[in-house]
């Protein structure tokens, strides 16, 4: 359990790491070290170079403007866990932050790591898509771009961001109207694992109880976050009860695919997507309406 | 009690006439928490020797391949390497590792290297030692192997099969051994039996996953000609012949050292292939050279336990009475036999379970496969068997249309039949069977929770009641052995204590033992206060095993639940000789006939004039300095050592004896809650009934308890290892073996029954490991729940995805492969 030689950086300011990265063959940005430290003891991966952004202050915020929930990515999972904007604002993401790792793993990991590293499993991408996030890219010299979480998760492990360049340095979460709600739910054996399936849902129902925006995403059933876009179909427009949700999770979950592993078949994952799509949308559905919280 | 001196083999006894019963059963501190729980304890990697190297290992990716061609010269020209050793070099050094098995599984030839060939995903085939365990690993990266991959073996029944792989050709068979046991007229019984319940069970792959893996340091001192081994192994005598071998040196050169150990649940047993590498490195190189496990290699590689698959028919009557058990069981023991097939014999330890069971078959066959080496974990070979027994028992009462508590009532060992013969030759001891059923059953609300069971099913909700109960049989008798191999010259189960009483009249005691914070040094402090009568506190007990200081013998060590029932009657012993000579010293001194002398609360007093007293260390003081007032011809000093013999005995031509000393009980009794639609198990209530006989420390019973229910809830809902068709261990980390936290153990209650053992003078049994009971008891109630649908288990483990499969009735479960 001894990681592979390389060399470390511990820059202060982030255009010095992002200079670093763009100088360095073969650097990765160390975030909160969760799963990159393990992959390197494992020495599944060798980098030449750790690029540590943990001495990076203004990288670690959680700030509102212009309605918008704005994230520094090195902002830890246990912050955001304890945010009261986010618990109020984004039920999902305080679910998938609440059933994230256990309080040590969540005392160190980081938003922007977790994203970037777009584990299959992992609980922050499918909530991102659902909350329509924005990824802020930014390269040495100056130079940022948006990019969308739709277009932000590319395969497994793989991002939009460009390799060597371009590190993610923020996550903005855009104002939901009133009368939204979201949910989250993971099924894993223990507390503490990734997921087996994953659901998240956001929502907007209008005051008459029919449905004006949904988004339902699932994670651990392919490379990336999958939008279960038969769902969001009929949900449009619909008022939710236990049928309708049902309906709406066999319509989302038809064409899914999963992977089996050590810990789930595909059979299974695709059985309990179908469940776990039902049972996140009744409950977004009930938060949207303030029937629950 | 023998008057003379202290003697090295004493004769087993039952006398407990010399406890006082002052402190046994009290809730006293463990004397290890106080370092422990503040990280003052000394495991292996605390210590830190000058000049020390590091050993690291090259594994095989493989479970079966010839390797063709190993090339180490880049690491040995790397700075810092100090050795690189591959099988060949071993082979040089060593005699292959004794084999125990019979011909011709005895042809097998075993290296702590492999040689020529790999057996098993994780087989170490080089290892290097360098200044830094991280020039060590980089060293590792740049050996070159060129494997030839062979077809793997990894299913125990195809391994019998003609044309199976072969794991060792040398010896021709897959077959480590085979043997059949008959105890009773099993032929009669079911051919007047009422009708014959038959199943196939297979019992899963799994591990201890101690929160300490194994490690070693090893210390050749050139100057003394003496190695020192620090080491963590459960049992240090056991492998000695081994090491001595391996190293060619004598006992009396040779000092093996445990310390604290963070776990073992027997997967240290077979860490001395470790320590004989490092041991000859040391010796090669004069420097101490350190070995410390990574998570990874000690699931993939150290200790699995033997899977095991049985059928089981059963000769049942009508009104629910068992007659008659016929078996047929293989364990699958992987690649090399270094503790097993031990396991085919010792599940007859229980033969019969608990039950008045008249007569048993079991057609017994242990074999080789391309999988990780097995030894003994936790509830070892008793409690895959009671599984086997447990699970028929739920299956035969779901014929009669019986209730599954009501079939074991029914059929439990009576308390006027103790101590019971089991017709395998066991000896059960003690205890009220069916009155602990009772007990538990009303304190887990069984019957409330059958007829909610009823009324929740109607709301569409699926509960499972489990009742299951069980032993921890303890202190084996290894003889047991002979049974698959009548040549091996080991038999008995005894250890050994000193109690020394120093000249300031504290007490010292060293023990055979090499507990893995199962808390000897409080118990044994407590039987010693109970004997001398002294504080507990003036009590110090050596942490750990020296072979050069304790008192040992080949049997010590720390396993099969041993320490109550046969370490701590050693120290009894050796507590009541001390006892008896400081009564015959006061006596003399007080002027006392000797019958009269009371020692009580630190001093000895004549009864018949209590103002005729001495305080005992001022009779410590004289003993040792002032000693021209001793009793004339009296021997100075006040050490007392002694060694516990049970009355153990070989397995007679039919294979019949008493195999271990005490029987400790439970009854466990869960109730389980499944979703309906995920198949996701939630553990709703836990219930747990002890009887371990006298208590010696309730803190450190039921800490054994919550432990024993944690790793059998593991098992049954969460660890289990998971080999593909060509040996690859799918799950050799913990993020895919999944050892469960506090958040996935139920809240438990625990309660007690105290029926003392006739059979140790303390009174106390052996209960560490559990006997399974917890596994059994899951795995009853998850199938209880599935039983109105129709579904059954077929082994040891049920995940989400087998139990979802029979709610859905998609497919049988998987488990039933």
């Amino acid at each position: 359990m001894r990681p592979a030689p390389f060399e470390y950086y511990a820059p202060t300011s982030l255009e010095e790491a992002l200079r670093l990265l763009s100088e360095k063959e073969g650097a990765k940005l160390l975030a909160g070290g969760q799963s990159l430290l393990a992959l390197m003891k494992l020495r599944l991966l060798t980098p030449t170079a750790l690029i540590d952004l943990n001495r990076i202050r203004e990288l670690r915020y959680i700030k509102e403007e212009d309605g918008w929930l704005l994230i520094g990515a090195m902002t830890i999972y246990d912050e955001l866990e304890q945010s009261p904007l986010i618990r109020e604002r984004y039920p999902a993401l305080h679910e998938a932050l609440y059933r994230l790792g256990d309080q040590q793993v969540r005392n160190r990991g980081t938003i922007g790591g977790s994203l970037a590293h777009a584990d299959p499993s992992a609980n922050l991408p499918p909530v991102m898509v659902a909350l329509k996030a924005q990824m802020v890219a930014a390269r040495a010299g100056g130079g940022r771009r948006v990019i969308q979480a739709d277009d932000f998760f590319v395969d497994a492990f793989t991002t939009a961001l460009e390799p060597d360049k371009e590190a993610l340095v923020e996550v903005r979460l855009p104002p939901w109207p009133r009368g939204s709600g979201g949910a989250y739910m993971k099924l894993s054996k223990r507390e503490i694992d990734f997921s087996i399936v994953e659901v998240a849902v956001q929502m907007t129902v209008g005051d008459d109880g029919g449905v004006k925006e949904a988004r339902v995403v699932l994670g651990s059933v392919a490379p990336k976050p999958y939008r279960a876009v038969g769902a969001e179909e009929v949900l449009a427009g619909a008022k939710v009860d236990e049928g309708l949700a049902a309906r709406a999770a066999e319509a989302g979950t038809r064409d899914l695919e999963p992977p089996s592993d050590v810990q789930a078949s595909s059979w299974y994952r695709k059985e309990v997507s179908r469940v776990l799509v039902k049972r996140a949308i009744l409950k977004a559905y009930a938060r949207a309406r303030g029937m629950e919280q | 009690m023998s008057k003379a001196p202290p003697e090295i083999i004493s004769l087993y006894t039952q006398d407990s006439s010399a406890l006082t019963l002052k402190w046994l059963g009290k809730p006293l501190k463990p004397k290890e928490d106080y370092r422990l729980v503040r990280g003052r304890g000394t495991f292996v990697d605390d210590i830190q020797l000058p000049r020390m190297a590091y050993m690291a290992f090259l594994r095989s990716p493989y479970s079966h391949a010839r390797i063709k061609r190993i090339d180490v010269s880049r690491a040995k020209s790397m700075p810092g390497v100090l050795l690189v050793w591959t099988g060949d070099d071993i082979k040089r050094r060593m005699r292959p590792l004794p084999q125990a098995t019979p011909p011709p599984a005895r042809n097998a030839i075993d290296y702590p290297l492999a040689v020529d060939k790999v057996r098993f995903q994780g087989e170490p085939v080089a290892m290097v030692v360098a200044e830094s365990r991280y020039i060590a690993e980089d060293a590792v990266n740049q050996i070159d192997v060129d494997y030839e991959p062979l077809p793997a073996v990894v299913d125990a029944e195809r391994a019998l099969e003609p044309g199976a792989p072969l794991v060792h050709e040398e010896v021709g068979t897959n077959l480590i051994a085979h043997v059949h046991y008959k105890w009773g007229d099993v032929d009669y019984y079911f051919q007047h039996a009422d009708l014959v319940v038959e199943a196939k069970f297979h019992y899963h792959r799994f591990t201890g996953a101690p929160l300490e893996t194994n490690a070693v340091v090893a210390d050749y001192d050139e100057r003394a000609d003496v190695m020192t081994i620090y080491c963590n192994n459960q049992a240090p005598m056991e492998w000695l012949p081994q090491l001595s071998a391996g190293l060619n040196m004598p006992y009396p050169k040779l000092r093996v050292v445990t310390r604290d150990i963070g776990g073992g649940f027997g997967t240290k047993l077979i860490n001395y292939v470790y320590m004989i590498l490092a041991a000859l490195a040391s010796k090669e190189l004069k420097r101490p050279v350190k070995y410390m496990e990574t998570r990874t290699e000690n699931l993939q590689a150290a200790a699995h336990n033997a899977e095991r698959t049985c059928t089981v028919s059963a000769a049942v009557r009508k009104d629910g009475t068992v007659l008659a058990l016929r078996m047929r069981c293989v364990d699958d023991d992987g690649a090399y036999s270094r503790h097993e097939p031990a396991g085919m014999t010792v599940w007859a330890q229980v033969s019969t379970g608990m039950y008045k069971i008249r007569a048993l078959e079991n057609d017994y066959y242990a074999v080789f496969t391309n999988k990780c080496p097995s030894t003994s974990i936790r509830g070892f070979s008793r409690a895959p068997h009671l599984f086997m027994i447990e699970r028929i028992m739920d299956r035969i009462a779901r014929r009669l249309g019986m209730d599954p508590a009501e079939i074991r009532m029914k059929n439990l060992v009576g308390p006027e039949e103790m101590p019971y013969m089991t017709p395998s030759g066991g000896i059960y001891d003690s205890g009220n069977w069916p009155e602990g059923l009772r007990r538990a059953l009303e304190a887990a609300d069984y019957w409330g929770w059958r007829k909610r069971q009823e009324e929740l099913r109607r709301q569409g909700r699926i509960i499972g009641v489990g009742v299951v109960v069980g032993s921890d049989s303890a202190g084996p008798n290894m003889a047991q052995v002979k049974m698959y191999n009548p040549g091996l010259p080991y038999t008995g189960g005894t250890e050994g204590a000193l109690v020394q009483m120093t000249p300031d009249g504290k007490v010292r005691v060293i023990l055979g033992s090499s507990p893995q914070g199962m808390g000897h040094e409080t118990t044994a402090a407590q039987v010693v206060a109970d004997v001398l009568d002294v504080s507990y506190d003036d009590i110090y007990v050596q942490t750990g095993f020296d072979s050069f200081s304790s008192v040992y013998t080949m049997h010590s060590g720390t396993y099969g639940s041993r320490f109550a029932p046969i370490g701590l009657s050693a120290v009894y012993l050796a507590a009541a000789r001390l006892k008896e000579k400081l009564a015959k010293i006061a006596a003399y001194l007080l002027k006392c006939p000797e019958g009269d002398v009371v020692i009580e609360n630190g001093a000895a007093r004549c009864a018949k004039d209590p103002q005729r007293s001495m305080e005992l260390r001022r009779i410590a003081r004289i003993a040792y300095g002032n000693v021209n007032e001793l009793p004339p011809g009296m021997e100075p000093g006040l050490y007392s050592l002694a060694i516990f013999r049970p009355p153990f005995q070989n397995p007679d031509e039919n294979r019949r004896a008493n195999l271990a000393l005490t029987y400790s009980y439970n009854v466990h009794v869960v109730v389980v809650e499944i979703d309906p639609e995920t198949g996701m198990p939630k553990i709703l209530s836990y219930t747990a009934l002890e009887d371990s006989g006298r208590i010696v420390n309730p803190l450190i019973v039921d800490g054994q308890v919550h432990g024993a229910i944690a790793h059998g809830v593991a098992e049954a809902l969460y660890e289990k290892y998971h080999y593909d068709e060509n040996g690859n261990l799918l799950n050799p980390t913990f993020v895919d073996y999944l050892v469960p936290t506090a958040l996935e153990i139920p809240d438990m209650k625990v309660i007690h029954m105290e029926t003392p053992s006739p059979f140790t003078p303390t009174g106390a049994k052996g209960m560490g490991e559990g006997g399974g009971t917890a596994v059994q008891a899951v795995i009853s109630a998850v199938e209880d729940a599935l039983a109105p649908l129709g579904g059954e288990l077929g082994e040891s483990h049920a995940d989400p995805e087998t139990i979802l499969r029979i709610l859905k009735g998609a497919a049988r479960g998987k488990s039933e492969v």
